[in-house]
This record gives C-alpha cells, sequence and structure tokens, in this order.
C-alpha cells in the first residue's frame, strides 16, 4: 500500500468555539486507494488528527477514558450510568468514534483527578430527587448541601 | 441548469454508510476535510454525518449530478445546513456501493451549484 506524510493545520477552538485559540501543524499519514484511485485519508490520519484536537482542548483522550473506567474497575455500562450519559456514549468516547463535549470532560476530568468521589456521582445517579434544581432565590446548592439531603435520606456512610 | 432530484437508492445508500460512522467506509479527501477544520472547527468530523442525512432524508433534495472519469462511482453535490449554517457537500458513492468518498463538506465558495452556472 502507498503512504506519503502531508502536514495538515488543525484549529483549536476557544471554549466557547466561536474562535480559533490554537493552529497546530501534524504530519498525517495518506493512502493510495487503488479504487478512488486517489490520495485519501488514512483511519490513523483522522485518529492523529482527532486526539491533537482533543489534547488541545484538553479533552481526555480514548486511552485516558478506558484507563480511568479500569482503574474504578467499572462497565462501560456502569460508566455511562455514574455520568448519566448512557453506554452507549461511554462506549463511543472510549473508542473515539465520538468525543465528549467540554462539560462532561470536565466532570470525567475531575473524577480522574480525584476531585469527586465516586460514591457521590454513583448517589447521584441513584437518588434523582437530588438533581431538582434549587427554589428560585434560596441560596445555591452546595456540596454541604448535597451531603445535607444524602444524610437525611438516609444514603450517606 | 437547474439542480435535480438526488436518485432515492443514492441517498439511501449513502445513508446508510454515513449512519455506520466507520472510518473503512466513509473515505475522507483530504482537502474535504481540511475545508470542514477550517470552516467548522468546533465540530467533530461525525457530526457532519448526521447534518448530511438530515438533508438527504428530506423528501425530494436536489443537487447537481457530478461527471468525472475518475474516481469511478455516482458523484453529487448538494447545499445542506450544519449547525444552522448553509454548507456545501460533495460525496461519491463506490460503483459496489459499499463506501463513500467525501470530497467537501465545507461553507458554500461559489454561489449555486455547478448545473446551476
Amino acid at each position: 500500500m502507498k503512504t506519503k506524510l502531508e502536514d495538515f493545520e488543525i484549529l483549536v477552538p476557544s471554549l466557547d468555539g466561536t474562535t480559533v485559540q490554537e493552529r497546530v501543524t501534524v504530519k498525517i499519514p495518506l493512502v493510495w486507494d487503488e479504487e478512488l484511485e486517489q490520495w485519501v485519508l488514512s483511519e490513523e490520519a483522522h485518529h492523529i488528527i482527532d486526539n491533537t484536537k482533543a489534547r488541545h482542548m484538553g479533552l481526555l483522550l480514548p486511552a485516558g477514558l478506558k484507563g480511568l473506567r479500569e482503574r474504578l474497575r467499572l462497565t462501560q455500562k456502569e460508566m455511562g450510568e455514574l455520568l448519566q450519559a448512557g453506554e452507549k456514549s461511554w462506549t463511543r468516547w472510549e473508542s473515539g468514534r465520538h468525543r465528549p463535549s467540554r462539560s462532561i470532560n470536565l466532570l470525567i476530568r475531575a473524577l480522574d483527578d480525584g476531585m469527586i468521589p465516586v460514591e457521590y456521582l454513583r448517589k447521584l445517579a441513584g437518588n434523582t430527587d437530588l438533581l431538582v434544581p434549587p427554589i428560585p432565590g434560596s441560596s445555591e446548592r452546595s456540596l454541604a448541601d448535597v451531603e445535607l439531603r444524602l444524610r437525611e435520606s438516609g444514603d450517606a456512610e | 441548469m437547474a439542480q435535480q432530484q438526488i436518485p432515492e437508492s443514492w441517498r439511501k445508500a449513502v445513508s446508510a454508510i454515513l449512519a455506520t460512522g466507520g472510518l473503512k467506509q466513509i473515505i475522507w479527501d483530504p482537502t474535504g476535510r481540511a475545508r470542514y477544520e477550517a470552516d467548522f472547527y468546533p465540530d467533530w468530523p461525525y457530526e457532519v454525518y448526521s447534518s448530511f442525512r438530515d438533508y438527504l432524508g428530506q423528501a425530494n433534495p436536489t443537487g447537481c449530478q457530478i461527471l468525472m472519469d475518475h474516481p469511478p462511482g455516482e458523484t453529487w453535490e448538494f447545499l445542506f445546513v450544519h449547525k444552522g449554517r448553509t454548507a456545501y457537500g460533495k460525496i461519491l458513492l463506490t460503483k459496489d456501493g459499499r463506501r463513500i468518498l467525501i470530497f467537501s463538506a465545507h461553507r458554500p465558495l461559489k454561489p449555486g451549484l455547478s448545473c446551476e452556472r
């Protein structure tokens, strides 16, 4: 199979996605497709582009997501439930077919950094009452409020 | 010449391949991917697949057939909407109907399609 390397410019979006935050040039492998009679992007090229972009956006890469799940000793289904994203979404993120949004990535990073206990997310996932937004006019719900409600519901450790 | 209705058989075959999301069936032209990146940099490539499918799944979508010596297959260009913005798409369906080649998925460079000029 004939291959060649070519430069490819990746545009990394700003946090709100309205401007380009950074331009990164990477070398990507193109392959000669006999049937199509032209150079096309190889699968590896897509992975290089997408992973580079994801990394510069601060997203955890598929290997990192898998590593996190394995460290937590959870199945893909359990991980999807924990983040309330569903098994399908988690599987797609872990395989690199899709990427998590920046918002969900924040949660995943916090979990990865040990800033959010798994037990806490597990309780939220199993107790939808805790997800009810605070009453307008009241002070914003803090972690302490949630812990208090957990204790009141008798689920706290 | 005006735009023509894109044949249902082509639309169905292309949409089915796009639904797989697989990079073995969905091939990108390097320039096509670079232009997509330049125009829709906050998006991932798979996000345009659903926009393509939305357009091709409409009742009687129109476009222009592109006649080329190579690559072998049937190619159509059309205007569609991606994330609320008009975009230009150009896709080839291989002769055996198993793969597609995305030539274009970017903001239109010229007014109208080739068969209208």
